[in-house]
């Protein structure tokens, strides 16, 4: 019998797989905002996913990217299935490369279990409560690396100073700031070893909580910042490069806390 | 007297190779502190089969352990690692100040780059142990012993090779010692024409709830399954490769035989292991199908039996948590998720097509 999470991996890789071009072709445009784009892709894995959480894992809360007017409780003691259908929607669009889904089960404040299954690249990882598998090699390059930013519509001054201060840092850290439309593509390069770290300002909470485990497993250095559906994710295989992005961002009013492998959601949130 | 160390003391260790090495003093190392004691505690008996019935060597003067710095590296003469190519990983690099010639018995000559990586020695060789041992015995000898084990008469090849001495082939006189090019030789012809049979009967056994492999055997749709199996690999390396095809001839010859002997107790779990391994792109499963498509030989018996396998997920298997989703995924999404086989590529086409036309064994 398959794991929940394998059930709703393998089920997403049969989604995925089989779905035609045509279900790329972009339904809405959420709040206007460009880049928060829907197909009709997502709509079919959000569905898929739902109905099985449900059945596999009777009162569970349920937090897609797809679903209006969701109350964020990633602290309940009711285990918590997190959902992005397809982090890079806009790629999948414009048949672009790198997106994926994702899925994180949480369960009293800890990842328990996650999936990441990239559609373009083929690429599946799958963990569950200590158990870790992939289906690609890690990449093995010394010296330095670039680094991943990514962020959210950013709402005030603050938020943008915090960008801006990121986007400085990475840069003057790194051999390079790399954007490719999808964060879950940069965790992935991060966790492959391609990437020296990864920065994401304001982004939504399911686009990176699925990769805890893996970023945990490889020995990355995390600091997270979390306000209801919205968080701040630092990333660096390097924990000197960690500490200064910290300080630079704290610098303008911009606090993460690091995690510690193995502790809980709640000292973040 | 001669010293040999034997790192793993699973089937080919301590079941096959005190055969070979009789005029050796043995240790063992294996990372199970629960074997490493039970064996310690009075020995062990490994049985050959042989034509008249079991042989039994009794091993009870070994030295075994499970800690590394038990053991004094430079006072072996030659040490065999077969430790199973996925726990390579877990060796400790300690072993690296081993003075003697090393061969790796993993059934895949890249693993000897990777332990000399791992060890940071040079002089590690490749070795193919061409002989089926059970990771048991029959129900009479574990009786007798827990610890038991059953081989039949094997032949080891061992790459000759800079470290090798005239003192230590002396020591191994029924060694077929080796150059590259003959080892490379062996090698192909025992993963293809005896390994990706091999594992097929386990895969069918498993389908006909079989519990030893030569139980498998008596079961006509899966020996006829299996001869079409030899007869598309012996096709195969016969346009694809160089050996002479005599020889190619008389190892295919031998195989089915070998696979029904009564006596040998291999469990159809130890044969079926890790399937994902054994789809790997270039191997037993994989690697052989595609040479034949290649070589223009339409491999329908290799693919029913690779679709055998894509059913194998035995519950204690390592690779079970993936192999029980091919339902979850279907087969196209796992052979493009799981395995990297492309679902349009003409494989993966085969493939698809015979795991839709799969049917249930009967009885």
């Amino acid at each position: 019998m398959a794991s929940i999470i394998n059930q709703i991996a393998f089920t997403v890789c049969r989604l995925l797989h089989d779905s035609p071009p045509d279900r790329a072709a972009i339904l809405d445009i959420k709040n206007g905002e460009p880049r928060d784009v829907v197909t009709e892709l997502d709509g079919s894995i959000h569905e898929a996913v739902g109905s099985l959480a449900s059945e596999l894992i009777p009162g569970a809360i349920f937090l897609s990217e797809e679903q209006e007017n969701q109350t964020l409780s990633l602290l309940s003691d009711r285990p918590v299935v997190v959902l992005d259908p397809i982090d890079g929607s806009q790629n999948l669009s414009l048949g672009l490369p790198f997106s994926s889904c994702l899925i994180a089960i949480i369960e009293r404040g800890e990842v328990t279990s996650s999936a990441v299954v990239s559609a373009d690249a083929s690429r599946l990882m799958l963990y569950d409560r200590g158990w870790l598998w992939s289906n690609f090699d890690r990449v093995e390059v010394d010296g330095a690396k670039p680094t991943y930013l990514a962020y959210g519509p950013l709402s005030n001054e603050a938020e943008r100073s915090a960008l801006r201060c990121a986007w400085e840092t990475c840069d003057s850290l790194s051999s390079g700031v790399y954007r490719w439309g999808s964060a879950a593509a940069g965790l992935q390069a991060l966790v492959n070893g391609q990437l020296q770290s990864f920065v994401g300002i304001r982004l939504r909470v399911w686009d990176f909580l699925a990769f805890l485990p893996f970023l945990n497993h490889e020995g990355v250095s995390v600091a997270l910042s979390i306000d209801r559906d919205r968080g701040s994710i630092i990333a660096c295989r390097d924990a000197a490069e960690l500490g200064a992005h910290l300080d630079a961002l704290a610098a303008v009013g911009e606090r993460l806390t690091r995690l510690e492998p193995g502790a809980s959601l709640s000292e973040v949130l | 007297m001669a010293h040999a160390l034997i790192v793993g003391a699973g089937a080919i260790g301590r079941g096959y190779l005190p055969w070979e090495l009789s005029s050796f003093a043995l240790t063992f190392l294996d990372s199970s502190d629960r074997l490493v004691s039970s064996l310690g505690a009075g020995g062990y008996s490994s049985f050959m089969a042989k034509s008249d019935g079991l042989e039994a060597l009794v091993v009870d003067r070994a030295v075994f352990t499970a800690d590394v710095s038990d053991l004094d590296l430079g006072g072996f003469d030659v040490a065999f690692v077969c430790v199973g190519p996925r726990n390579l990983s877990r060796l400790s690099p300690a072993l690296g100040r081993l003075t003697c010639p090393v061969f790796s018995l993993e059934n895949d000559s890249a693993t000897v780059d990777e332990l000399k990586r791992i060890l940071g020695k040079e002089d590690i060789y490749f070795g193919v142990p061409d002989v089926i041992t059970s990771s048991t015995a029959s129900p009479d000898s574990l009786i007798r012993d827990p610890n038991a084990l059953h081989t039949e008469q094997g032949v080891l090849y061992l790459e000759d090779g800079p470290a090798v001495s005239p003192s230590l082939k002396a020591a191994l006189p029924n060694v077929h010692w080796c150059d590259k090019a003959r080892m490379v030789r062996e090698w192909d012809a025992k993963l293809f024409i005896h390994n990706t049979p091999h594992c097929i009967a386990a895969f069918f056994g498993h389908l006909h709830g079989c519990t030893y492999v030569h139980e498998a055997l008596a079961i006509e749709s899966v020996e006829m399954c299996l001869d079409g199996v030899i007869d598309e690999v012996l096709q195969t390396l016969k346009i694809t490769t160089v050996h002479d095809h005599s020889f190619l001839e008389w190892y295919a010859a031998k195989e089915l035989s070998r696979f029904r002997n009564t006596l040998l107790y291999d469990p159809v779990s130890r044969v079926a292991r890790e399937p994902l391994r054994k789809m790997a792109p270039d191997g037993r499963l994989l690697g052989i199908l595609r040479m034949a498509l290649g070589a223009g030989i339409w491999p329908e018996s290799l693919a029913a039996g690779f679709v055998a396998g894509l059913q194998y997920s035995a519950p204690h298997d390592q690779d079970a948590r993936i192999m029980s989703c091919v339902e979850h995924s279907g087969v196209e999404a796992f052979l493009r998720f799981v395995l990297k086989v492309d679902p349009r590529s003409v494989e993966g086409q085969l493939i698809a097509r015979a795991y839709a036309s799969r049917r249930a064994p009967h009885g």
